[in-house]
């Protein structure tokens, strides 16, 4: 019937075929698949946000919202950080080693600049958004409080830099987001800093 | 029969290739001036809700600092719509009803209505705005070109008659901006039309191949199949 | 490889079924070996609902079916979905390419007689596919929430309100409210994505059940089965039959590629045909205060829309007008009962099957320029001293006549014994 021949270039047809028709229908999956991705929309409502430094007096926390979450900033003063590095033996991971921030974020104060603290406001424990408690000295829960936050809902603590103290509920330091400076002035939480200032996120 | 089959390939590709060829490439520089006319001359009063800052930039390939500059007039950001700053209430001062979003416009007029329109402004003291249009009589809009274009008197049937005072723009040359603000409005109601004509041809030259393999493949199954037409 | 001696592997034996069914219904179902192009069209007709279904399925995944929601929805998935704009389109160009070929379809089965016996139940099976489509696209079609959308629906519903006494209460059930409104969006949602779909998808199985169990016609009309037996794979088989695979997959292929690219050309460089498949009045957001110049029905219902149309108001009802475009579409399930001739193929029926199925196509291309309102549109251009409204009804009830008349024609030609075959019936297919 069919030779060799015919029976060698069938089988190669078909094949190639199959293959052809196989990667056609692989490449049409992607456009199906990529539309479950977070749409325009979702992401501009998961925009960058700016914030306005010139506006944060020393001492003073500010809270954000970016992605649906609270982000403190904290315009740290020159007594906050001195006492910064006075207490590394109270805390659970004062070298920040568990993967709580970027690299950059991977130094005593925890940030790009000395100053200025971005972390996400939610507590390592459960979630709850712990309180800013920048006052130093005597306070209900410490009498040597160097300054940082507390958490309402099952007293955890964490320095000024977000370091979470040891001895309390929650296992991690508080989470350092992307961001980056625009300029002295502007900040602006979501991008990091590896992209420069002028570019669209 | 073989020269049946390869006559037939033939008109395949060759019916492939036109209608590769025909397909003319999205004109990006029209679009981008027909945008800056837009942002000059129309998002002062009409928006357009449906489209992104960021998405414009991104298909239109525009400058960040005109985008940014556009931003900050108007109050946006980037990944936000493109909304005039006209409040209802003085639109209902001004004109007696807020203008239309223009995102969907040519796809509900045509590209023609829309571009006869803009060319169709006339000074009409008769008119509530002092202006009237040829397409659309007593239309709610003044004459946004009345500086490029000059402003025309009514001949008195409703159309645009001769030339009371010049515009800045020679006639030729403002009916190439007119065309290119109809081309950008035309993008604005189906900004797919980019990755579209990126990715057409493409997609029609996969599919010609398979075509092909699977014609060659078929031809070669049904040779066994004795007397047949083996006609596809 | 296969024989007697080989072990049935994991799946076969336990799943022997889809073994079985692959065999009786693919690799073993013999076809008679002369198909032709109009026998593409079924298997194109597989492939379009499943685009329907997979593009449908996705796109549900981010349609609001709220009226205040539904059509910034659709915006949302042409600009911010990504690649929200190819579903779309590959959903509204498939819909209209699987009327493209539903017609076809159905036109093979006018032209071979493939609804006479032994297949009525192939044809009242697709029958019943066919106005499952139907419904299923009016209401895919008010999805949108357009202002067609929202007039559409207002003027389909109505025809219900032409049923006497109960009429204007069914209009309210099927609205689930006063106009077409959330409620009626929401239902429509509701049936669109599942009810119709898993009817149709039992019916296709039906189809093509009750079709293998009789085996398939062909453009000769005789049975294969009445041929010689003596296959060269099978010599228990139709000598003029071949296995469905390899033979009709491979073909079926090339017919598919082709298909995929006209339906590719039209997705990437004219999605919209000129208005004629994403209507201009759709792309405004549904008004119930701002009616469209022209309330046309999509195009693949402009033929039943125009009979509709065609016949006035008798007696203070409208009910006329509906019944006979009902009657329209229950004629062609009956025509298996109509057409009581012996012959099946139109290759060798008498001259007078011939002209009667050409004339028929014509009313049906006809009526359906008239039902978009072309035919209207022509006149007042070619000829603007004669009143256009007149001569499109006239012409339009002229073509109604025929469409009728084919069934008519057809019923008493195969029984008044006017059908003179031109040719003798072969003893095997050519």
């Amino acid at each position: 019937m069919s030779g060799d021949v015919d029976g060698g270039r069938r089988r190669f047809l078909a094949v190639s075929t199959v293959s052809v028709g196989g990667a056609g229908l692989a490449a049409a999956a992607v456009p199906f698949a990529e539309s479950m991705q977070p749409s325009a929309r979702a992401r501009s409502l998961a925009a960058p946000v700016q914030v306005d430094l010139a506006g944060i007096a020393q001492e003073q926390m500010v809270t954000y919202a970016w992605r649906g979450q609270p982000v403190f900033v904290v315009h740290r003063s020159a007594r906050q950080l001195a006492l910064l590095q006075k207490h590394d033996d109270r805390l659970l991971d004062p070298d920040s080693k568990v993967d709580q921030q970027p690299a950059w974020a991977r130094n005593p104060h925890r940030s790009q600049r000395p100053a200025w603290l971005v972390l996400v406001g939610l507590c390592t424990h459960l979630g709850c958004v712990p309180d800013y408690v920048g006052s130093l000295g005597r306070e209900p829960f410490d009498p040597d409080w160097p300054g940082g936050f507390f958490c309402p809902c099952h007293k955890s603590r964490y320095d000024l830099a977000g370091r979470v103290y040891s001895g309390v509920p929650a296992p991690r330091n508080l989470l350092v987001p992307p961001y980056r400076f625009l300029d002295d002035g502007r900040l602006e939480i979501g991008i990091g800093p590896d992209v420069p200032a002028d570019a669209q996120g | 029969m073989m020269a049946r089959g390869w006559r037939r390939g033939w008109l395949f590709l060759g019916l492939v290739c036109s209608a590769l060829a025909s397909v003319q490439a999205a004109d990006r520089a029209s679009l981008q001036r027909g945008e800056r006319m837009f942002m000059a001359d129309c998002a002062a009063c009409h928006s357009l809700k449906y489209l992104r800052y960021s998405r414009l930039q991104q298909d239109l390939d525009l400058s960040p600092e005109e985008v940014r500059r556009d931003l900050q007039r108007f109050g946006a950001k980037a990944e936000g719509p493109v909304i005039s700053p006209m409040t209802p209430r003085i639109a209902g001062y001004a004109f007696g009803k807020l203008p239309p979003d223009l995102s969907l416009e040519t796809a509900v007029r045509g590209p023609g209505w829309v571009r006869r329109y803009l060319g169709g402004f006339y000074l009409d003291p008769s008119a509530p705005q002092g202006w009237n249009n040829a397409v659309l009589q007593n239309a709610a809009m003044p004459d946004p070109f009345w500086r490029l274009q000059g402003i025309r008197a009514n001949d008195g049937h409703g159309r645009p008659g001769g030339l009371l005072v010049p515009g800045q723009v020679a006639p030729r040359a403002f009916a190439g901006q007119l065309d290119d603000l109809v081309a950008f409005l035309s993008y604005a109601a189906t900004p797919d039309v980019i990755q579209r004509r990126v990715l057409g041809p493409w997609v029609l030259a996969f599919l010609a191949l398979f075509t092909a393999l699977a014609w060659a493949l078929k031809r070669v199954v049904w040779k066994d199949v004795k007397g047949s037409r083996g006609a596809t | 490889m296969s024989g007697p001696d080989r072990q049935p592997s994991w799946l076969e034996s336990r799943l022997p079924s889809l073994g079985q069914a692959w065999r009786k219904h693919v690799s073993e179902y013999y076809a008679p070996r002369n198909f032709n192009i109009w026998y593409y069209f079924g298997s194109l007709a597989l492939l379009a609902l499943v685009n329907q279904l997979v593009t449908g399925l996705f796109l549900a995944m981010n349609y609001q079916p709220s009226a205040q929601g539904a059509f910034d929805s659709v915006q949302y998935i042409m600009r911010d979905v990504p690649w929200g704009w190819l579903i779309r389109y590959m959903h509204a160009v498939g819909a209209s390419l699987l009327f493209v070929v539903i017609f076809l379809h159905m036109f093979r089965g006018l032209m071979y007689g493939s609804y006479q016996r032994p297949r009525e139940l192939v044809w009242l099976l697709g029958m019943l596919l066919f106005a499952a489509l139907m419904a299923e696209a009016f209401m895919g079609y008010v999805l949108p929430w357009g202002n067609m959308s929202f007039w559409g629906a207002k003027v389909i519903i109505s025809l219900f309100g032409t049923v006497p006494v109960v009429g204007d209460r069914l209009v309210q059930w099927i609205m689930g409210d006063f106009l077409p409104a959330d409620a009626t969006l929401n239902r429509f949602f509701a049936l669109h994505v599942i009810g119709l779909p898993l009817a149709i998808l039992v019916l296709v199985g039906l189809h093509v059940l009750a079709l293998h169990d009789v085996g398939s016609n062909n453009p000769d009309g005789i049975e294969i089965k009445d041929g010689p037996r003596g296959h060269s794979m099978d010599p228990a088989r139709p000598a003029d039959g071949i296995p469905f695979h390899p033979y009709y997959t491979s073909k079926d292929l090339v017919g598919a590629g082709v298909f995929l690219w006209i339906g590719a050309w039209i997705v990437f460089f004219a999605p919209t045909m000129g208005g004629w498949f994403l209507e201009p009045d759709n792309f405004l957001p549904a008004n119930p205060m701002l009616t469209p110049e022209h309330i046309a029905p999509v195009w693949y219902f402009t033929p039943f829309y125009a009979i509709l149309r065609m016949i006035p108001s008798l007696f203070g009802s409208a009910l006329w007008g509906t019944l006979v475009m009902a009657a329209s579409i229950l004629l062609l399930f009956a025509l298996p009962w109509i057409d009581a001739g012996t012959i099946r193929s139109i290759r060798y029926r008498g001259r007078g099957f011939r002209w009667a199925l050409a004339l028929f196509v014509l009313a049906f291309l006809g009526l359906g320029l008239v039902g978009a309102g072309l035919v209207a549109k022509w006149l007042a251009v070619l000829a603007p001293a004669v009143d256009a409204g007149f001569w499109e009804l006239l012409l339009g009830r002229v073509l109604t006549l025929m469409y009728f008349g084919y069934f008519l024609f057809l019923g008493l030609y195969t029984r008044l014994g006017w059908e003179r075959p031109c040719k003798p019936l072969p003893e095997r297919v050519r």
